[in-house]
């Protein structure tokens, strides 16, 4: 039952023969006489099932899918009909943003602009880790600035990439146009707010870089950050404030 | 005596206006989408729970995948991932739907009628033993909206949940009138004759929606506010029993929906206020 409701190809075939398509399925031969009596009531659900499905995942790849027009959505039912939906858990959004990172580069000689609409892909992979990295049931209550001793690191849902184009600035020109663009290498932070929030920033401060990098191996104090920096009060401020922003963590 | 019943509204981030500030939005009780909130580990948004906890409001915990009305059953793992968040809120109450959400090789993300004969009730008799003792709460099950009636049934889904109140007394209802409204604009059924076949100690709990004409049909999609009909078939069930929650659902066509739950809660409240069963207590 569950493969007729899900699949838009399985449905089709089951229309097609219910008896021969129930005859492939492991089941006692009074389920498949069951399956057989409901091919009209199972098959009748199955547009409203995949539909609910693709705009779960189109929301979660919208700005690639925007840039790869009909071939998006040919993956998108591709995906669909290869892979079966799974517990809430297991994540399918992720699991389908990275077969799709996956068809891009499998395909990248065939796509124009292809590097940027990696690029885009690489932001909606980074948007919604950021979003959908659980946490603790605890309030992230930021009392004031963290002291000059506590040791930092970025939080769980915080990440830190390296873009061939400044993506945020480009989400919404025309997808023609994504092969005329020049690269613009940058790296990103992608962070969650308190509150829910996903924020992009660009880090172009070598400082500020150089010490994110450090703090995603491992957890330092922000005195022995600054205290190799030409500007150890620009470099605190900027850090103070990303803790505030949710972005880092004690 | 019998208590007032909390009324409140599904919690959704699209609607700020009413969470940020329930008290003032007059929200009693927000009812969570329990599988929006798994995690292997931790919370997925658990800003979200953060926020209800700081303005104190109670909550009820709602299922989609309880796959309660089928052969294959919850999985384990499912409930004891209910049963986590279901402590970690302090929720009041648990509900899902008495619906097909699996089969053993896949999920299927969305809620389907079943073959509703005798062996299903048998099944689903041993589904709620397993909700009850796995989440150590008394599940409270939602009617579907649906046209469908699958070959081979020997009840309507509306038969099946009756005859369900029978066979197991481990479940109360979850009696959402919109649905019934719908169910009734589409096919042949009397909303009424069902809300009075549920003894009224079983009734614990009342969903609201709007939906929308499409393709000849009325669809349940939680994009308007509560149909007229839909609250004349609450205003009756409130001389028959008091539900303990009474929750407005809202899950899209956001602009002015702030406003249009606002009106709803309000409605229900005003129906609450003149239910012959309170004022006689």
């Amino acid at each position: 039952m569950g493969l007729v409701i899900t699949s838009t190809d399985a449905a089709e075939r089951f229309r097609a023969d219910p008896v021969r398509f129930a005859g492939d399925l492991e089941m006692t031969d009074v389920e498949r006489r069951w399956l057989v009596e409901m091919v009209t009531d199972l098959t009748g659900l199955t547009p409203s099932f995949v539909e609910k499905r693709r705009r779960q995942l189109s929301n979660a790849a919208n700005l690639t899918l925007r840039f790869l027009g009909s071939r998006g959505d040919r993956w998108l039912d591709r995906y669909i009909e290869a892979n079966p939906p799974v517990p809430v858990v297991a994540d399918d959004p992720a699991r389908w943003i990275s077969w799709l990172v996956a068809e891009i580069d499998a395909h990248s000689a065939d796509i124009d602009g292809v590097a940027l609409i990696r690029s885009m892909a690489q932001l909606d992979h980074m948007r919604h880790r950021a979003f959908r990295t659980p946490g603790p049931l605890t309030h992230h209550d930021v009392g004031g600035p963290p002291s000059a001793s506590t040791p930092l690191r970025l939080a769980a849902p915080t990440d830190l990439g390296r873009f061939d184009y400044d993506v945020r600035k480009l989400r919404d020109i025309p997808p023609e146009t994504a092969a005329q663009v020049p690269p613009d290498p940058c790296y990103l932070l992608v962070y969650r707010q308190p509150g829910g929030r996903v924020m992009f920033e660009r880090i172009e401060n070598e400082a500020v870089l150089d010490a994110l990098i450090d703090l995603s191996g491992q957890a330092h104090p922000i005195d022995d950050l600054v205290s190799v920096s030409h500007h150890p009060d620009g470099l605190r401020a900027r850090l103070t404030r990303l803790y505030e922003m949710g972005a880092l963590t004690t | 005596m019998t208590a007032t019943p909390l009324i409140g509204a599904g919690f959704r981030p699209e609607l700020p206006g009413l969470f940020n500030d329930p008290a003032a939005a007059g929200i009693d009780v927000a009812e969570l989408i329990a599988d929006r909130y798994f995690a292997a580990e931790g919370f997925n948004r658990a800003w979200e729970l953060d926020l209800l906890r700081e303005h104190q409001v109670p909550t009820v915990i709602h299922g989609l995948s309880g796959n309660a009305a089928s052969a294959t059953g919850p999985t384990r793992e499912y409930l004891a991932t209910i049963r986590t968040l279901a402590d970690a809120v302090d929720c009041i109450a648990y509900s899902d739907h008495l619906a097909l959400t699996g089969t053993t090789e896949r999920s299927l993300g969305h809620l389907a009628p079943n073959r509703f004969d005798d062996d299903l009730l048998a099944h689903v008799v041993t589904n709620i033993d397993l909700m009850a003792d796995m989440t150590d709460r008394r599940p409270r099950l939602e009617n579907l909206a649906t046209t469908i009636m699958m070959s081979g049934s020997t009840y309507s889904v509306e038969e099946f949940y009756l005859r369900l109140l029978d066979a197991s007394d481990r479940w109360d209802c979850l009696v959402d009138v919109t649905n019934l409204w719908i169910n009734a604009q589409n096919r042949e059924l009397d909303p009424y004759a069902f809300v009075d076949a549920i003894p009224p100690d079983r009734l614990r709990y009342v969903h609201l929606a709007g939906g929308h004409f499409m393709h000849g049909e009325w669809v349940d999609s939680h994009s308007h506010a509560v149909h007229d009909g839909a609250f004349d078939i609450l205003e009756h069930l409130l001389t028959h029993a008091v539900p303990d929650v009474i929750i407005v659902e809202r899950d899209t066509n956001w602009e002015g929906a702030e406003e249009q739950v606002r009106a709803d809660i309000a409605r229900a409240r005003s129906l609450v206020a003149a239910s012959p069963l309170l004022v006689a207590a």
